[in-house]
């Protein structure tokens, strides 16, 4: 895939809501794409390139990194039975328990500021994405929180994920693009 | 220290006078033929409704999605005007509207022999729910007209939430 532009207006900030990491709440063959993080007001990829740093006997500098492992918290994450991806975790981690599946979920990081705005956006998918539900509860007088934290994993696929007018994401792997 | 601009739901406020009207009338408190009026009160009795400034915007985040997520308070006051009281009397009104209070709650109150208890609170629009309605002043005597009538008020709020795409 050759690099990419951004699609927003140059010396503008990117708005936040142009990443999404969605859940599939559908099925493998036919995913439904559903974006996580309704009232969640700050949350951020931590990317951990595992870096490490040496200075060799001649006094060289050497760094070696590896892959990066990218984890994502969701912290609150209010429940709400409108939300199908919250629904789905809910059903897998506090009904099921359900610790092999949570461990193996499909979620699409969705880059809406990178390539062609709503029809060809940059996205990767990774398929063997662990989930795992950090709490349940909330204070007194408020409302219920599960607190989750996403370590997408497995194979990644990049791709590009066309939004509809009904908010519905598609997503196209790049090699069959 | 800068000062909070104080910002109101324009769009929720007709939603929230009509259903508070509806539900203050649906109070089984109320007598058969009674019922508020809307900051309308006759020379020497009645009940009113005055609302306030209207829908506060009291706290407003936006998420990650790009929803905007507002909370909201509605104040208003109720207001039963009441003429020739004696002491039991007027026990018995401020009684009545603290009761009236803790029904809004959602607290069970016995009226008669009966209790009563607002199950769910009535729908607003589409993007705005009714979270809670309290008291925030109890029911005290506001003021005697020249004519010897009574105001006996209570202070009440409403908090919905309010979630919309954009803004």
């Amino acid at each position: 895939m050759p690099d990419l532009t951004f699609n927003t207006v140059e010396g503008q900030d990117i708005k936040r809501e142009l990443l999404i990491l969605c859940l599939n709440t559908g099925v493998k063959a036919t995913p439904v794409w559903s974006p996580i993080g309704s009232r969640v007001t700050d949350s951020s990829e931590e990317i951990d390139w595992s870096k490490e740093t040496n200075t060799d006997i001649l006094g060289k500098v050497r760094t070696t990194m590896k892959k990066p492992v990218i984890t994502q918290s969701f912290d609150p994450l209010p429940l709400d039975a409108g939300d199908p991806a919250v629904v789905k975790l809910w059903n897998l981690a506090v009904k099921d328990q359900d610790y092999v599946s949570l461990a193996n979920q499909d979620v699409l990081i969705v880059h809406r500021y990178a390539g062609t705005a709503d029809s060809a956006m940059f996205a990767e998918r990774y398929d063997g994405t662990a989930i795992e539900t950090t709490g349940l509860g909330g204070e007194g007088g408020g409302n219920i929180s599960m607190p989750i934290t996403v370590t997408p994993g497995g194979t990644r696929t990049t791709g590009t994920a066309a939004i509809d007018e009904a908010g519905d994401i598609t997503f196209t792997a790049a090699s069959a693009a | 220290m800068a000062e909070k601009q104080v910002k109101f739901d324009a769009e929720g406020t007709p939603a929230l006078t009509q259903t508070m009207m509806d539900l203050l009338n649906a109070y089984p408190g109320l007598k058969p033929g009674e019922k508020f009026l809307f900051a309308t009160l006759g020379e020497s009795r009645g009940k009113a409704f005055f609302p306030s400034v209207g829908a506060v915007i009291d706290n407003e985040v936006k998420d990650i999605l790009g929803r905007t997520h507002q909370t909201c308070v509605y104040g208003f006051a109720v207001v039963c005007r009441a003429s020739g009281l004696n002491e039991q009397r007027r026990m018995a009104t401020k009684e009545w509207l603290d009761t009236l209070g803790r029904w809004l709650n959602r607290q069970t109150v016995t009226i008669g022999k009966t209790d009563y208890t607002l199950t769910s609170y009535p729908a607003l629009t589409d993007t705005r729910i009714l979270r809670s309605i309290r008291p925030t002043v109890p029911a005290h005597l506001d003021g005697t007209g020249e004519n010897g009538a009574e105001d006996w008020v209570c202070q009440i709020e409403a908090r919905y939430t309010n979630d919309f795409k954009g803004g």
